[in-house]
């Protein structure tokens, strides 16, 4: 029986021990990705950023890392030398919920649409050769 | 071009184009549309959906070392191992841009590390299927660090003789 990661975490995750630590890990990760690409769009080396916001260069490896822990003021304050501001929010814990969440981005003027459309299905009727369109 | 008409005098098409809006945030599995494809269409801004699979190398006995390897680890290296490949299925080669993954040098292209503390685990990159595959998982010590990556690295090598 071949098992799959995806699996083995959904079922990992059971255990409330190991999704304490998950969660741990999970947050220390978003802000590392989050501080990576903020740099990244600024244009900045790790040393560079570390001048501007008075840290270390290897305090912004261990950032990037996810392997620090900066308190939440450490947190703003970093970000706050380079003109932003911490943005938060939830979503589930599993990265595999049962249900999906999706996510709509509306428009304006959405209202002036119908709902989602199905996909467009060709029957092809070898037979007959006609083609019929369902929309 | 020509302006974009009113939404009340465009076709199913336009409409259709503007619902592809509508993407799925945290399941990359259900969406059978949508599934093992690198989707990098950007409308209007938003990505729709940057989709990777991870997938452990299985020997062919069968057995498959790496999802041995994370359950004998500790439980905090063990769940932050997990959330580091979570973050590679989300975000792919995008990783590279910080600290949690690097490739490794001296044996090709496609060869990664993923580190936490002082565990790493190597991985593959297939292009093709745009798959992770976990080769294999460690603790690095200055000693045995290169022996671990050739082990890696053979299977790697066995991983791509299967054709």
């Amino acid at each position: 029986m071949t098992r799959t990661f995806e699996n083995d975490l959904k079922q990992k995750l059971q255990d409330s021990e190991f999704a304490k630590m998950f969660g741990a890990a999970q947050a220390k990760s978003s802000f590392a990705i989050t501080l990576a690409k903020a740099r990244k769009n600024l244009g900045l080396t790790q040393q560079e950023l570390a001048d501007i916001v008075g840290v270390t260069q290897s305090y912004i490896a261990k950032l990037e890392g996810g392997e620090a822990n900066p308190t939440l003021e450490r947190i703003g304050s970093l970000l706050a030398a380079i003109g932003l501001s911490l943005h938060t929010d939830t979503t589930t814990l599993s990265p595999y919920p049962e249900t999906p969440i999706w996510e709509i981005q509306w428009f304006p003027d959405a209202w002036l649409m119908q709902p989602p459309i199905e996909p467009l299905q060709f029957t092809v009727d070898s037979t007959r050769r006609t083609e019929a369109l369902t929309l | 071009m020509n302006p974009p008409l009113s939404p009340l005098f465009q076709g199913r098409k336009q409409i259709r184009e503007r619902f592809r809006f509508i993407y799925c945030i945290n399941d990359f599995t259900s969406t059978d549309r949508i599934q093992h494809q690198l989707l990098t269409n950007i409308t209007h801004g938003v990505i729709i959906a940057r989709m990777y699979r991870i997938d452990y190398y299985t020997e062919p006995s069968g057995r498959q070392p790496v999802a041995e390897w994370l359950d004998y680890l500790n439980i905090n290296a063990s769940a932050h191992m997990h959330d580091k490949m979570v973050r590679l299925q989300q975000n792919g080669l995008m990783l590279l841009n910080t600290k949690m993954m690097r490739p490794i040098k001296g044996y090709g292209s496609d060869f990664y590390e993923v580190k936490f503390s002082r565990y790493r685990i190597a991985l593959y990159h297939e292009k093709s299927s745009n798959t992770f595959v976990l080769l294999h998982g460690f603790k690095k010590t200055r000693r045995r660090e290169s022996r671990e990556i050739k082990t890696a690295y053979s299977r790697l090598r066995e991983y791509q003789s299967r054709g």
